[in-house]
């Protein structure tokens, strides 16, 4: 699969999305947090520096405000703004009558016929109930822990390690990108935490160059957190006289995510749990990662830049954040060219079962430096315009 | 040089079950009342004394020296509320206070500021200064009050965000190019 079969989707998706910088639409207004990143970077010699493309509306589009401002992107946004299934693929879909959802509703196994392709899925419904669902294609969508989970509990005679885990790939190779922060505090006023959270980015470290001492690049990007989650995250555990006087500083602060690529490695990997199982009795996912050498010459690469970014703007102290627990999950049911090597085919089609498809991040192979919302719609657009030329051939 | 906390008793008064003193309505068990008469928090489950011990290692643990006691006090009200539906707790409070006055010999809160800290940091890796930090942290930090101390203006959506309240209105940088960053549309 080459840039160039995607293209044409990364447009559609970039249009759908209403990405900023394509299509036409302006970048969003940089915050203060921007300002501090802005002046920093470019004081370092960065040339890529900019509000980034971001699938929030800087203008009115598709019956959806512009960026309001709030500071709330993460929460979900309460103004529209920001690109939302949840408001605009959703109930386009339900318009068209041929959808019918339904909601609060949990898949407990795909099931396979003696036919070797998927019959339908078993789920329980919203009253807990449990319901069969007959298919002629299942996409699954569980993203990179959920995904391999319900491959794994799907277990049966023909398939004893999980659906379409002939290679024994199902679960592995989980990714979470390298990521960190840098927080940086100022003798005047920034009130991070006002405005489009993530609308800031540097790009110059996303190339390859191995000669900082890693393969792969990653993006620096503006990130602020609310009062709590501050004071939870910003040295986890610290307390005491030096912990209280950064907090202290709290409107005085910037703040950066450090996000790039990381090692795919078999041993990263979602397994079973043994004993833990869930309301519905099935084991819930163990999930195990460690950091490879590479990540942590990329953090450690990341850290510094970002705290000169700061210090060229003038910063009175810089703090190391490590990572969040919770971040961008990749991997874990990869494409490959080979049935051996990985789950599925270029267009998400799982190898063993050809009515069987991967339709999200778990796809990845590797996780780029790019935050991976754009590329796990492009697949998604890509998959369904192949499951429909498949279909109309009959073979699905 | 720090903001002041921006806040009258009566606003401090819809946190929780603090009351001012003199109007609080008291059923049963004990109350701690601020030396001053500022405020007067009526405990469900712990003793007059591990509660105060408490209060003042938070702020040991969180220290904010312009933030009023009436602040830490509010964290106290968390720990104890949740030591009412939890008895294990409740011992695990009792007892950590009991080993922090034994330490030296000296009741915790008449020990120096920095035997205090000698004494905290020596159990910092323990279940009960644990369950206290972790509990503290977000009693503290998440309290809508306490965030003008530091100021954090909390949710926007109720003031159509920041759109036109300042969200980029730092003035002490050079502004970035319009390239960069688009004015507003």
């Amino acid at each position: 699969m080459t840039l160039q079969d995607l293209e044409p989707y990364y447009a559609k998706a970039e249009d759908k999305m209403g990405t900023t910088r394509t299509n036409g639409i302006p970048g969003l207004p940089g915050n203060n947090n921007f300002k501090v990143m802005y002046a920093g970077a470019k004081r370092l010699g960065y040339k890529g520096v900019h509000t980034g493309r971001m699938s929030i509306n800087s203008q009115p589009r598709h019956g959806r405000d512009a960026c309001w401002q709030m500071g709330f992107c993460f929460q979900g946004c309460k103004s529209g703004a920001k690109w939302s299934t949840l408001y605009t693929e959703i109930p386009a879909a339900e318009a068209t009558g041929n959808l019918d959802l339904r909601s609060q509703a949990q898949v407990l196994q795909v099931q396979a016929g003696a036919d070797g392709k998927v019959a339908g899925v078993l789920y329980a419904d919203k009253d807990g109930n449990q319901q069969v669902q007959k298919a002629r294609a299942v996409c699954v969508a569980g993203n990179s822990i959920e995904t391999p989970r319900l491959l794994l509990n799907s277990a049966n005679a023909q398939h004893p390690d999980g659906l379409a885990n002939s290679s024994g790939q199902v679960g592995k190779n989980y990714m979470r990108h390298m990521t960190g922060s840098v927080y940086a505090t100022f003798d005047r006023p920034v009130n991070m935490y006002r405005g489009t959270t993530m609308a800031g980015i540097v790009t110059d470290e996303s190339i390859n160059d191995p000669s900082r001492g890693f393969v792969g690049g990653y993006e620096m990007e503006t990130l602020a957190l609310g009062l709590p989650f501050m004071a939870a995250f910003l040295d986890p555990g610290a307390w005491g006289r030096g912990f209280a006087a950064a907090m202290d500083m709290y409107d005085h602060m910037a703040g950066m995510w450090l996000v790039g690529e990381d090692m795919p490695q078999e041993t990263n990997a979602i397994t079973l749990h043994g004993s833990e199982k869930d309301q519905f009795g099935l084991p819930v996912p163990n999930v195990h990662f460690d950091d490879h050498a590479n990540d942590i010459a990329m953090r450690n690469h990341a850290f510094k830049q970002g705290s000169a970014i700061y210090e060229a703007a003038g910063a009175l102290t810089t703090i190391e954040t490590p990572p969040y627990p919770s971040t961008h999950n990749l991997g874990t049911c990869r494409m490959s060219e080979k049935a051996s090597d990985g789950v599925c085919n270029g267009f998400g089609q799982t190898h063993d079962i050809g009515n069987l498809f991967i339709s999200d991040g778990s796809q990845f192979t590797t996780g780029g430096a790019e935050n991976p919302t754009l590329t796990i719609v492009t697949l998604a657009i890509r998959q369904a315009d192949y499951m429909a030329e498949q279909m109309s051939k009959g073979a699905i | 040089m720090k903001k002041t906390t921006g806040m009258n008793r009566r606003q401090f008064l819809h946190t929780g079950g603090l009351a001012a003193a003199g109007v609080a309505a008291v059923a049963s068990g004990t109350v701690l009342v601020a030396p001053d008469g500022a405020w007067a928090l009526q405990l469900q489950t712990l003793d007059e004394h591990t509660a105060k011990t408490l209060l003042g290692m938070s702020r040991q643990i969180y220290p904010h020296d312009t933030l009023a006691d009436m602040y830490y006090a509010g964290v106290v009200e968390a720990l104890d509320g949740a030591a009412q539906s939890d008895k294990d707790l409740a011992t695990m409070l009792r007892e950590g206070v009991s080993a922090l006055d034994q330490a030296m010999g000296v009741k915790w809160l008449d020990l120096s500021e920095g035997n205090q800290l000698a004494t905290l940091t020596a159990i910092q890796d323990g279940a009960f200064f644990q369950k206290v930090r972790g509990t503290i942290v977000v009693a503290l930090y998440n309290n809508p009050l306490v965030w003008r101390h530091f100021g954090y203006e909390g949710p926007s959506y109720e003031y159509g965000g920041y759109i036109n309240r300042g969200f980029n209105d730092l003035a002490w940088l050079d502004e970035p190019s319009e390239d960069a960053s688009p004015k507003a549309s």
